[in-house]
């Protein structure tokens, strides 16, 4: 695969959350409102590149039978970092985080890629996997985001965008309306696929159907 | 033999990761705990502010069954009168314990109020941060504090009447509390003169010798 391709498969064609359902506990708590979302996909942007990059930097001097307690070590070192951070410059963004900057330790995206990519893979394409997964994940989770915030509370990134008259949706602000929203974004996702899997095919059927017709002709 | 050699690479791993969260932990703690401080002290002078005096910069403790009671004194610029109180509040509420810093004036009712820290359910419980609801207490009596749901003129946020019970409530214990630690202190402080005539000889006697 080529370095673009590593990049960008993170948005959609393996986007975490949307494709590979890894992650959902963060994608799912936190996406009440957009900012919360930025806030944990950058935590999670940090810790993805950072355990990358230090497994792929390792990954020869591992050995095989202790490697998931080294790579949970590296990922909790740099989530304990995140936190403490966060804690001393960012006060509000790790009062509205709260529980889930330090879950961070057990989202699987960063394990998954740790023990799929990053040890199998020299540092340099671990770290653009990891951006690519990173933003992939923030940008599922703003998605999820938007719909629920709008929704459920009116704005977007706390700017009032529907009008007064307009009474939130209580239950997309709650767990449900996580569920829910994802719901339709995954059926979305799915359908994009369907489509695209199906203009491939016609498009294969329609070359094939020209390749026949020059058949005939050369026949005549 | 391989299990030791798994055991030292294990072991070696923690002790650096260890090592740096210390040495990253030695930075952030003074700075969180000045971020705490700060905070705090704000909401101190933010809940009084309409009071206008000035706020004691050394806090009462008033220990009663065990239970330490921490408030600070908002006196009079001029008269150094008592005008007010500030202390922090705090109950558990739907999913945490929800701390609130409270004002009172002289005579106890409500005259600013801020939630320090909770982590309620976002969207419904955090909203009892919001001033539409902090500011219905505003003036008010706190020995008669309630939500309507239990018969009091406190209107609790849509879906989350638990945090706001809990806000209504510890703001009507602590200014319960606040006032016998005041009566108890003043009666102290009306104690027959034999008692005030020892703790002034005591310490005279001490330089004496």
């Amino acid at each position: 695969m080529s370095v673009a391709s590593e990049f960008t498969k993170g948005f959609v064609k393996e986007n975490p959350v949307l494709r590979l359902a890894l992650g959902l506990c963060p994608a799912l708590a936190v996406s009440g409102s957009v900012k919360n979302a930025l806030g944990m996909g950058a935590s999670v942007i940090f810790v993805l590149l950072m355990s990358n990059l230090i497994v792929s930097i390792v990954r020869k001097g591992v050995p095989s039978k202790i490697r998931i307690p080294i790579f949970i070590v590296i990922i909790a070192t740099f989530v304990t970092i995140v936190e403490m951070v966060m804690h001393a410059y960012s006060p509000a963004l790790f009062r509205s985080l709260g529980i889930f900057v330090p879950l961070i330790v057990v989202n699987c995206i960063i394990l998954g890629r740790a023990e799929a990519f990053a040890s199998k893979n020299n540092p340099f394409l671990s770290i653009i996997d990891a951006l690519g997964m990173g933003l992939g994940f923030t940008f599922a989770l703003v998605m999820i985001a938007t719909v629920r915030e709008i929704l459920g509370n009116g704005t977007w990134l706390g700017i009032q965008i529907a009008p007064a008259s307009y009474e939130p949706v209580l239950l997309m602000i709650l767990a449900p309306g996580a569920f829910i929203t994802m719901g339709f974004l995954l059926a979305m996702f799915n359908w994009m696929d369907e489509i695209k899997a199906k203009k491939q095919k016609d498009a294969n059927v329609a070359k094939a159907g020209i390749k026949m017709k020059q058949l005939e002709r050369g026949g005549n | 033999m391989t299990m030791i050699r798994l055991g030292l690479t294990l072991m070696l791993i923690t002790a650096i990761a260890s090592g740096g969260l210390a040495l990253l932990n030695n930075v952030t703690a003074p700075i969180i705990a000045e971020v705490e401080r700060q905070e705090q002290e704000s909401a101190r002078n933010a809940v009084v502010s309409s009071l206008g005096g000035t706020l004691d910069t050394l806090s009462t403790i008033y220990v009663e069954n065990g239970d330490t009671l921490r408030y600070w004194l908002v006196r009079d610029t001029q008269t150094d009168e008592v005008i007010g109180y500030v202390a922090m509040a705090q109950r558990s509420g739907y999913s945490s314990n929800v701390k609130t810093m409270c004002g009172f004036d002289s005579d106890f009712n409500v005259v600013g109020l801020q939630i320090v820290s909770q982590q309620e359910t976002p969207g419904l419980g955090t909203r009892a941060e919001e001033p539409a609801f902090l500011e219905q207490f505003n003036g008010r009596s706190s020995a008669t504090l309630d939500v309507t749901q239990d018969g009091g003129e406190i209107n609790a946020i849509t879906a989350a009447t638990i945090t706001s019970r809990a806000v209504t409530v510890s703001i009507r214990e602590i200014a319960q509390r606040i006032l016998t630690a005041v009566r108890a202190n003043e009666a102290i402080a009306n104690a027959p003169v034999e008692i005030a005539e020892e703790a002034v000889v005591t310490p005279a006697e001490e330089v004496g010798q």
